[in-house]
């Protein structure tokens, strides 16, 4: 079960989720936060760190001084499970009714709904 | 575990002293010091509670000391220590003497201690007290650690992290300004009504609410810090323990109470020292906001708050607004008293147990770390200390009579023997081999026993004997101490370097008996003194009870396991001859024994009678040596009749102390030796010839080889040590019974051809069984080629009355009895029946050629005798047994050899074997039974 991430906290897994394949330093995600525009202290950036590491989405190796962070949940994966969230919650596990809502509320591009629909039959016929 | 209590109640009075001092100082210089100092400086207080360390000379050490000696001196005595002397004299001393004495016949074999049901109770209750101190302080930190899980869990159940970046940062601010190197998380909860810190590695502070004014944050979160940093969540829990270990001191528990306010303020102090005196009143607001939300949980014990209650909250308000630089007269104050309460503290000290000998007295004490401890406790028992050949503690002794338990753990080494018997008819003496090492603390416990110990030669001696004979040297160059209390009995304490170096006192508190002392101890009223030399080793010995002491130095003290001349010359004459101040025992005596009091005008017989009432008493009290020394004294129709008495209820160890103080020559001597011998009691006989010379025993011999007398015999030939003529006629007398067995069977028409050919009336015996009344067998023979079943008829004296054919149910019967009976044809049954086998004997029962899946039966029960062997063995090598059965009689039940085995691979292969019997140990009587080879036959 994927846990659910606070504002901060998911700012900072985007940050690492980026940065992929590579590891993640410290000072990168500082700057990171700081390039977002939204910087913060370093205390606080452990402290949001070691709860993504107690959430089970970063592990951190120590060599030397410095941590090394590696991501534990793919973006994928977060997203996956965060959509079904919102469906259940929103649409009660229906995916026909977010889909629904997404054309009728015309909150999908044409270039956008034609690529769905393509990805939808391939999807069928390899099924 | 006393010991331990001891020591913590010592700790916890002079951490009592230290609570009141520091509580007294507190009111008057409340505000003169630093606050810090007055959270810290109980510190020390806490580690003199908790840590059992402290200088030799102390307070507590002093104290407790003389509390020792008090308990030691008014310690409720077991009722037959109570001397004649307590009860009260006059008229009514005779009523007395018989109620106690009364007592003593109701229960005789009562040993005084559980006399007082009550008193017992109370006994065990003092010596686990110390397990009701363990149990409620446990509970008690058990029951604080739930509280505090209970909270933390109450606490993390509602609680969420703040992830408002900005309140965060705020925290990272603070944290990094006050110089915490660890992050500290910030959560919400609303459950909690004011702020507090939670965790003891991973800080955790919890708010009520993230919707906190700046200012407050301002001032609440390095209060919480400061908690953090100086780790007040380790001492309130070291104080914690501390309070539970000492809860049965209140003040103890005000301390803890105490610490707590002096934590609140310090850390006040701290918080206000780092932002400056101006903001005093500010964070005073900070904490009546606190306090204006409602608690909702018991929030004070374990986690650190911002606000504990309305009073505290009062006073930290007036300390707040107090707060101010400290001024050198208060630092000069500071110093001073922070001097003062360590050097108090160390100063009140602690009772250290088993030093306080070695403390109070001058000289140095005994280095004891590193050496062993020893426990040797006797009761019952006749101990004789050896210097064992290695490290090892070992006993030699009869385990019919005796129980030994040793255990020899690291330092900790302890011996306890007892008498396992209901009635000591052994007076073998115990071997008891220890090391001879360097030992620390040696305690030594005889309650009805002898002990003779020469061993110890250096080592903190505490002895505590009761009605008991000990023997104690002390060898050239002992070093250490003795500390002994003889409470009725004999003590015997020789120095072989004559007390060199040594501070010697001798108390005299016993009301009946006499001590014995070299002269060149200087006597002050009840107590002798001697001191040579550096003096630093202490004898210390206390005379209780009723009972005769000898302290000698070398030359004094001659004889090696006797008493000693002069000894017995004080016994004799000058104890003896002394008037005898209190005439209770009389009394009792001639109230008791009317018909055997001589006319008391008489000098000797008066004496007569006094020895006459003590070995009563003796007797009563199960005192062998004092029966002994007393029986002499006796006059011979006296003497008779204690030994008719002790010869009618079969009391071997008072008849045998009995019969060696008796003259050999004298007509009681010559009477008893032939009733012994006349009412074939072996043992009895036994005793009386151990004191005959060798003439008398020949004379004796010749009587029992006279008589046909086989046990008197075998006794005898034995004594005058000539085994093995016994032995050559013993195997001659078997052949004449044998032989004579043969005549009485051809009597009733049954041959012998050989020891397994049976005929009856011309016709082969299958079955041939002579059984005795009792069961045994006195010939069970089986051929299979035999073709009749004969039993041999016995009447009630078991004489041979005829032979008759067996009835079909008495042969399925007997097969019945085996343990196969399809077998019966194949099995070939070798009857054990010895009248006496002698020690270290071994017969040989005849040549057994065994196959594989033979099952061997092995069945002997033996009437007398410690230990049977029974086994096979190849082309006559005795030493290398097969099948063997090695059997040790267990206490309380017969000897005997029952097993079974199968020939066969692994272990044994087929083939040719001799059997045998034997008795390892002592010599065997009325060996009987059978051993059976159950062929496997061909299937």
């Amino acid at each position: 079960m994927v846990q659910q991430l606070s504002d901060a906290e998911l700012e900072i897994m985007k940050i690492v989720w980026e940065n992929q394949p590579e590891v993640t330093l410290f000072p990168y995600i500082m700057d990171g936060l700081a390039a977002r525009g939204r910087p913060c202290q370093k205390n606080t950036l452990i402290v949001l760190l070691s709860r993504l590491m107690n959430k089970g989405f970063l592990s951190a190796r120590k060599i030397g001084r410095r941590n090394e962070y590696t991501t534990l949940v793919s973006e994928t994966e977060y997203q996956t499970a965060q959509t079904r969230n919102f469906l259940d919650k929103i649409y009660e596990g229906s995916a026909k009714g977010l889909v629904s809502n997404l054309i009728l509320g015309d909150l999908l591009a044409d270039e956008e709904y034609e690529e769905l629909k393509r990805l939808l039959e391939k999807g069928k016929g390899q099924q | 575990m006393n010991a331990v209590l001891k020591i913590f109640l010592s700790m916890s009075f002079s951490g009592g002293l230290l609570i009141l001092a520091l509580l007294l100082g507190k009111r008057f210089l409340k505000n003169k010091i630093s606050r810090q100092w007055q959270y810290y400086i109980w510190l020390v207080v806490v580690a003199r509670l908790l840590l059992p360390f402290g200088p030799e000379v102390s307070l507590m050490g002093k104290a407790y000391q003389a509390v020792d000696q008090a308990i030691s001196q008014t310690a409720p005595l077991p009722p037959r220590q109570q001397s004649p002397q307590n009860v009260p004299e006059g008229d009514l001393a005779p009523a007395v003497g018989a109620e106690r004495h009364n007592e003593t016949v109701d229960s005789p074999a009562d040993d005084g201690t559980t006399a007082h049901p009550l008193q017992d109770i109370g006994v065990l209750l003092i010596n686990h007290i110390w397990l009701v101190w363990l149990v409620a302080a446990l509970g008690l930190l058990i029951r604080k650690i739930t509280i505090y899980q209970g909270f933390a869990r109450y606490i993390k159940a509602g609680l969420t992290p703040v992830s408002d970046i900005e309140l965060l940062d705020r925290l990272s601010i603070v944290a990094e300004r006050s110089g915490m190197k660890k992050p500290i998380e910030l959560c919400v909860n609303p459950l909690v009504s004011s702020p507090l810190l939670i965790g003891f590695f991973h800080p955790c502070i919890v708010l009520p609410s993230s919707d906190i004014p700046e200012k407050d944050f301002r001032y609440i979160i390095p209060h919480e810090l400061t908690h953090y940093k100086r780790r007040d969540m380790f001492y309130k829990w070291l104080v914690q323990i501390t309070v539970c270990l000492h809860w049965f001191n209140p003040l103890v528990h005000l301390m803890g109470r105490e610490i707590t306010k002096a934590c609140e303020f310090s850390c006040d102090e701290a918080v206000l020292a780092k932002m400056g005196y101006d903001n005093a009143r500010d964070y005073g607001k900070t904490l009546l906001d606190a306090m204006a939300a409602v608690g909702k949980y018991k929030e004070n014990l374990g986690a650190v708050t911002l606000s504990e209650n309305k009073q505290l909250l009062k006073e930290r308000l007036g300390a707040i607004m107090k707060v101010k630089k400290q001024s050198r007269s208060g630092k000069i104050w500071t110093a001073v008293l922070t001097l003062c309460v360590v050097l108090g503290a160390a100063f009140v000290g602690v009772y250290t147990v088993g030093n306080v000998q070695a403390a109070s007295l001058p000289g140095t004490p005994l280095d004891t770390t590193g050496r062993p401890s020893l426990s040797l406790d006797v009761s019952g028992a006749a101990v004789n200390v050896l210097a064992a050949a290695d490290n090892q503690i070992s006993a030699e002794y009869n385990s019919d009579v005796y129980a030994v338990r040793i255990s020899q753990q690291n330092c900790d080494w302890k011996v306890s023997i007892s008498c396992e018997a209901s009635t000591n008819t052994n007076d073998e003496t115990i071997k008891l081999y220890l090391p001879s090492v360097d030992y620390s603390d040696v305690k030594l416990k005889a309650d009805n026993g002898y002990l003779t110990c020469g061993l110890i030669r250096s080592g903190n001696i505490v002895g505590n004997f009761n009605m008991a004979s000990v023997y104690l040297i002390l060898p050239e160059g002992f070093s250490g101490s003795v500390n002994a209390i003889a409470d009725s009995g004999y003590f015997q304490l020789v120095s072989q370097d004559d007390f060199k170096n040594t501070t010697t006192t001798i108390t005299d508190n016993g009301d009946w008996g006499e001590i014995y002392k070299p002269k060149n101890f200087k006597e002050n009223g009840n107590t002798s003194t001697f001191t040579d030399g550096t003096g630093a080793n202490t004898i210390r010995v206390t005379r209780k009870g009723s009972g005769v002491m000898g302290i000698y130095t070398s030359q004094s003290f001659t004889a090696s396991n006797e008493f000693p001349d002069d000894w017995k010359d004080l016994w004799q004459d000058e104890w003896q001859g002394k008037p005898w101040e209190d005439d209770w025992w009389q009394n009792t005596w001639r109230e008791d024994d009317t018909s055997n009091a001589p006319a008391a005008s008489d000098e000797r017989s008066e004496k007569t009678n006094t020895a006459s009432a003590d070995i009563e008493r003796y007797y009563e009290a199960g005192s062998l040596p004092l029966f002994e020394i007393t029986f002499p004294r006796l006059d011979e129709s006296t003497q008779k009749k204690w030994l008719e008495k002790l010869y009618a209820d079969g009391d071997f160890a008072f008849f045998s102390v009995a019969a060696r103080r008796l003259d050999a020559n004298s007509a009681l001597f010559t009477g008893f030796a032939e009733k012994a011998y006349v009412d074939g009691k072996t043992a009895f006989f036994s005793i009386l010839t151990d004191c005959m010379d060798e003439t008398r025993l020949e004379l004796w011999l010749d009587r029992a080889l006279e008589d046909g007398n086989w046990a008197f015999q075998s006794m005898l030939f034995d004594k005058v040590g000539k085994r093995d003529e016994f032995d050559e006629l013993k195997a001659k007398q078997e052949k004449e019974w044998a032989e004579a067995q043969m005549a009485e069977y051809e009597a009733v028409g049954v041959t012998m051809v050989d020891e397994k050919t049976y005929y009856y009336q011309g016709q082969l015996i299958n079955i041939f069984l002579d059984i005795r009344k009792e069961g045994s067998f006195y010939t069970l023979n089986m051929n299979p080629k035999g073709t009749v079943n004969i039993k041999i008829t016995r009447d009630a004296n078991d004489d041979i009355t005829g032979a008759a054919y067996m009835t079909e149910a008495e042969v399925a019967e007997l097969l019945g009895d085996m343990d196969d009976p399809d077998d019966t044809t194949d099995v070939e049954l070798i009857p054990v029946d010895f009248k006496a086998v002698a020690a270290g004997e071994t017969i040989c029962l005849g040549e057994y050629t065994l196959s594989q899946g033979d099952e061997i039966l092995y069945s002997i029960s033996v009437k007398t005798g410690n230990q049977i062997k029974v086994f096979f063995a190849k082309d006559g090598q005795e030493d290398v047994a097969y099948w063997s059965v090695d059997n040790l009689r267990q206490p309380g039940e017969s000897l005997e050899c029952i097993a079974d085995f199968i020939v066969g691979p692994p272990t044994t292969k087929p083939g040719t074997y001799q059997l045998y019997l034997q008795a390892p140990d002592g010599a065997l009587g009325n060996v009987r039974g059978s051993i059976s080879i159950a062929s496997a036959g061909v299937s």
